[in-house]
């Protein structure tokens, strides 16, 4: 997925400004006007220390928090019903009572798919995330790379225009995280997603990412953003290059 | 012998021993038997009551206004606990009037009962249901507000909803706490029938135990004591077996 520059935008981020009112009535810019535009089918991180409005700018894509000034302009409109965003937490967030395939078909029940249709596409899917075989499982059953997988297949089974990811891996161990951002890739490669991921590895975020933007905080905004211009599809062999080594580096000095 | 078996048999030695103690009791004491008849002689009554049947209109008195006031006080309870729970507005209004009433001792209304609703049936019901009522209510409360603040941004973002969010999210979630505040309303209840029929009614296993201490029937009232302990036991027991299920997951 080589990136050309002035492809499709699915949604633009214009001007968008986030301030909370503290319990003592302090004003607390988290969010300085950021502008950002997010094209179709990348893959685009989001770096920068805690505090700078990261996960603020992820749940305003989401909807669930609104911008105090600024608007997101939607290709082919603001997203309406359920279906048009997937988010995946650092936790899993399944429900801890429901077997993994009642947590996956959990949104196409809510849409309203019909009973049929929604437990195939739900064995399909947990078949792509490699779950085929644990569908009837309960999530405490699972390890947590497994329940992260199926948090994943939950926001991908309904093949969203966007999919929101909140430090997905942030709770893995190394060698989990490692293996899931490959099965992660993998996936996108597959579903053509659009994915719009939060981190503070930059290793993750250089590995990952067709583009990086970086991001400063006091007040939160966009420092810069840069493609990565690293071969696809990626693999080990990216992590060894030297280009690999040079964009940590960069990406390491513009995080300080 | 694997793990039921020894609890039975625990469980057998437990009640065959505390019979033991009795019965020694009253042996070396020589305690008048309208003090404490005993044990075979109480075992004889419940035998007695049950052979020639003359508990049934009593025991199904009790039961009738156990389970109606129970029915009742946990349905009003856990609908305006939900209501509650969606609308903190309306808690903050009525938030504080539910708070007398929560702390108000309720025994101490049954004579007020009495006298707005009459020796009757009607104010059994009614103290029962105020005695069940308002732990199932704040149990509801909790248990909806228990729901963690990701499984609610989850609903935001899949759009659910409100019928969906108490089907498939709140509801579920607030099987812990409901159940809390349903068992501690099975024992209230039981207290309150028991403690109705006390005070009003021409029936029940309340009206027996009054009958049985005013005429110094002493064995009769052992065995009402024992029955509706056994009762209360029973419901709790019953819920408690729900609960297991419907937490099964855990």
């Amino acid at each position: 997925m080589g990136q050309t520059p002035g492809r499709d935008t699915l949604v633009s981020i214009e001007n968008v400004e986030r301030v909370f009112v503290t319990n003592t009535g302090d004003e607390v810019r988290a969010l300085a006007p950021v502008s950002l535009a997010i094209h179709k089918g990348e893959f685009l991180s989001l770096i920068g220390p805690s505090g700078c409005g990261k996960s603020t700018l992820l749940r305003i894509l989401a909807g669930l928090d609104t911008p105090t000034a600024g608007r997101l302009d939607w290709a082919g409109g603001a997203p309406k019903s359920g279906n048009d965003i997937g988010f995946v937490f650092q936790d899993a967030v399944l429900l801890p009572w429901a077997s993994v395939i009642d947590n996956v078909r959990l949104p196409l029940d809510v849409f309203g798919t019909p009973k049929g249709e929604a437990t195939q596409r739900a064995e399909a899917i947990l078949r792509l995330v490699g779950l085929g075989d644990f569908t009837s499982a309960l999530p405490k059953e699972l390890s947590g790379g497994m329940r992260q997988r199926a948090a994943i297949a939950r926001a991908l089974v309904y093949n969203p225009r966007i999919v929101l990811m909140d430090e997905p891996f942030g709770a893995l161990d190394l060698l989990t995280r490692d293996r899931m951002n490959d099965e992660l890739l993998r996936i996108q490669q597959e579903l053509g997603a659009t994915i719009v991921f939060v981190t503070h590895s930059i290793d993750e975020a250089a590995y990952l990412s067709d583009r990086v933007a970086v991001m400063s905080a006091r007040p939160g905004r966009i420092s810069a953003v840069h493609e990565i211009d690293l071969d696809q599809p990626r693999g080990e062999a990216v992590k060894d290059s030297p280009r690999f080594h040079e964009w940590l580096s960069q990406l390491r000095r513009e995080l300080r | 012998m694997n793990a039921t078996g020894l609890r039975i048999t625990l469980g057998l030695v437990s009640v065959v021993g505390l019979v033991a103690l009795w019965w020694l009791y009253v042996a070396l004491t020589g305690v008048p038997p309208y003090v404490l008849p005993r044990p075979e002689v109480v075992g004889a009554e419940i035998v007695r009551l049950f052979a020639s049947g003359s508990i049934w209109p009593h025991l199904a008195h009790t039961l009738g206004v156990l389970l109606a006031g129970f029915a009742i006080g946990s349905v009003a309870g856990a609908l305006l606990g939900c209501v509650l729970a969606k609308a903190p507005r309306v808690e903050r209004v009525v938030g504080p009037y539910l708070f007398f009433f929560q702390t108000a001792p309720k025994i101490a209304l049954a004579p007020l009962f009495i006298l707005w609703f009459g020796l009757g049936l009607a104010s059994q019901l009614v103290l029962v249901v105020s005695l069940v009522f308002f732990p199932v209510m704040v149990g509801a409360l909790l248990g909806m507000h228990s729901v963690p603040a990701r499984l609610r941004d989850l609903a935001g973002i899949l759009k659910m909803t409100p019928i969906q969010r108490l089907r498939l999210v709140e509801l579920p979630s607030a099987v812990p706490e409901l159940f809390a505040g349903l068992k501690v309303a099975a024992v209230q209840a039981t207290i309150g029938a028991i403690l109705s029929e006390w005070m009003s009614g021409d029936s029940g296993l309340g009206y027996l135990m009054v009958f049985a201490s005013t005429t110094y029937r002493t064995p009769l009232l052992f065995a009402m004591v024992l029955l509706t302990a056994l009762l209360g036991i029973v419901l709790y027991q019953s819920l408690a077996l729900i609960e297991r299920r419907l937490l099964s997951w855990r």
